[in-house]
């Protein structure tokens, strides 16, 4: 990632990235309803009947040591990978046997932990591929050419360069995706999900490999990103960063959620330490 | 991915013009059978085999939904044209068996053999000049954009919300249309197709023009077909024949082949022309939608 900055605390640029988001839509429920999940490999429970729910507008961590199964609930809630067993309700609707891509079209996006861009196309290509339900896509689309979809896609650049400067990444908007840095990566991914306008954004181990100040950065998008009404899920390992950003937090251990709470508490609890050290 | 059963959508085009236009099997002293047998116009006939095409198309597109990896799902494709040719071949009242079809009729026939060459090769110009603008609406732009996305990274590409199943049958059916009718334009000149025809070395010629010439690229891949294709593959035949040793000439050109498919790869597997992608500009100050500027192309 450059060193230019991704935005500060309130800044214009955060505040314009935030609009990428379309807010909850959800009521005043829960946006996401989690209930009995469990996801078994073989002989493996990496799941073992996990619940919980997310309240709108906020950004919620999962934490907890190497194969506690925390990766595994997110691909599940993603729709990556089927549940063995449980539900899941997003916008009060049962998406358990949703494909992703049907998921991600009603706003529940996900990032990979080892960030996954499309490397034939240019940073910001990979952003303006994002946008869903494009005009252009359509066999409308297709026959009546550019007449009918260049507002469209002016539009979509607009917002793309947008994010763009918003992530400090102006300069690298034209270089091929796959010849950027693991942290330009990581911020070409997140800014793509953006610009699906999500609900809810799931995010893997987002702040891995970056330096203190763009940790703090990001962080900062994210809470940025929550006041304009986006809902994160997030899995990290940075403990002070989930202790800056997430209002709550789940400690996974075995498969199962042993502890929630908020994360100055949780740091106090003997099982959450007990798993860590033991886990 | 690698496309191993390509040439069976050119076969399935092929075989869709012969019996849509050779008349009954009983003609010509019924020394061949197959299906159908009807006398269509050379248009009607041609859209056919489009049709018939992009069907086939579909359904080995089917074959590739399984979440295999694409190594793997080139090896199923190329197992399928394999397997398609052997059962062709092998049921020969239905298109002709080993043997195939021939008297395929050529819709110039009525012409002068001089004039009817020259005017079926302006046909097929002018149908691959058309073939490539209707390509470009599909390779350029925010289309090819999500083809290229979902190309590399199908997972990536359907968490963002694009159905990779739909995408990729999509993909099969408009590539399929344009096998279909290069079999029926290839078939239609040289009058007669066997199963000999589509051995699954004719796919690694296809693989290897568009290796050559750059994949993501289509003037590239254009150029890569005229030269593998046409230069090399077509144009041994006009070099001297070796008396002591027949069929070496031919022979001689599907090692430059291979040869050159192995030198591409380890010296330049990007092909000839690079995939270049265009460059935007940042939208000025102030503007309503910010201009799409294509500065140039990285």
């Amino acid at each position: 990632m450059s060193s230019t900055p991704m935005g500060g605390p309130g800044s214009a640029p955060v505040a314009e990235a935030s609009a990428a988001t379309s807010g909850t839509g959800s009521g005043e429920g829960p946006i996401l309803r989690v209930a009995d999940l469990a996801r078994q490999y073989g002989g493996v429970r990496a799941v073992d009947g996990v619940s919980f729910q997310l309240q709108p507008s906020t950004i919620t961590g999962i934490i907890g040591p190497n194969g506690a199964g925390k990766s595994t609930v997110l691909t599940v809630v993603s729709g990556f990978t089927s549940p063995t067993a449980g539900t899941i309700e997003f916008l009060g609707r049962d998406v358990t046997r949703l494909p992703m891509h049907r998921r991600a079209q009603m706003g529940l996006v996900r990032t990979f932990q080892i960030a996954r861009v499309f490397d034939g196309l240019t940073a910001i290509e990979n952003l303006m591929v994002a946008v869903p339900r494009q005009r252009s896509l359509t066999l409308k689309g297709l026959l009546a050419g550019k007449r009918y979809w260049r507002s469209e896609e002016e539009e979509i650049l607009a917002r793309a360069w947008e994010l763009m400067n918003t992530f400090g990444m102006a300069d690298k908007a034209n270089e091929k995706a796959g010849r950027l840095s693991g942290g330009q990566r990581r911020a070409v991914e997140i800014m793509r999900a953006l610009m699906t306008r999500p609900k809810l954004l799931l995010v893997d181990e987002p702040m891995a490999g970056l330096n203190p100040k763009l940790t703090r950065e990001l962080e900062e998008v994210f809470l940025a990103l929550r006041r304009q009404g986006l809902s994160i899920l997030i899995i990290e390992h940075e403990l002070d960063t989930v202790e800056r950003i997430c209002s709550e937090v789940l400690v996974m251990a075995w498969g199962k959620v042993i502890a929630r709470g908020e994360m100055a508490e949780l740091r106090t609890r003997k099982e959450v330490q007990d798993a860590y050290v033991v886990g | 991915m690698a496309n191993l059963a390509y040439i069976v959508v050119i076969a399935a085009g092929a075989y869709t013009y012969g019996i849509l236009t050779l008349g009954p099997d009983t003609g010509n002293g019924g020394f061949q059978q197959y299906v159908l047998g009807y006398r269509l116009p050379f248009f009607v006939a041609v859209i056919a085999a489009a049709a018939v095409g992009a069907g086939v198309g579909v359904l080995i597109g089917v074959t590739g939904l399984k979440r295999i990896r694409q190594d793997y799902q080139a090896m199923v494709m190329l197992v399928i044209s394999i397997m398609a040719a052997t059962v062709i071949g092998a049921a020969p009242s239905f298109l002709g068996g080993e043997p195939g079809l021939s008297l395929i009729p050529n819709p110039f026939s009525n012409l002068s053999p001089t004039t009817g060459a020259w005017a079926y090769v302006a046909m097929v110009a002018f149908a691959c000049a058309v073939g490539y603008l209707v390509m470009r609406r599909f390779t350029s732009g925010p289309m090819g954009r999500a083809l290229r996305a979902m190309r590399d990274d199908e997972h990536a590409a359907a968490a963002m919300g694009f159905s990779v199943i739909k995408m990729r049958l999509l993909t099969q059916a408009v590539g399929g249309a344009f096998g279909g009718v290069s079999g029926a334009l290839l078939v239609a000149f040289i009058g007669g197709w066997s199963p000999g025809a589509w051995a699954y070395v004719e796919t690694l010629a296809l693989l290897t023009a568009v290796i050559v010439g750059g994949m993501g690229n289509d003037f590239g891949v254009s150029l890569g077909t005229f030269v593998i294709a046409v230069l090399l593959l077509q144009g041994v035949q006009f070099l001297p024949q070796i008396r002591s040793h027949t069929g070496l000439t031919e022979a001689i050109g599907w090692m430059t082949l291979g040869i050159m498919t192995i030198a591409f790869l380890w010296l330049r597997p990007q092909g000839v022309f690079r995939e270049r992608r265009p460059r935007y500009g940042q939208p000025a100050v102030g503007s309503a939608g910010g201009g799409e500027v294509a500065e140039g192309r990285s």
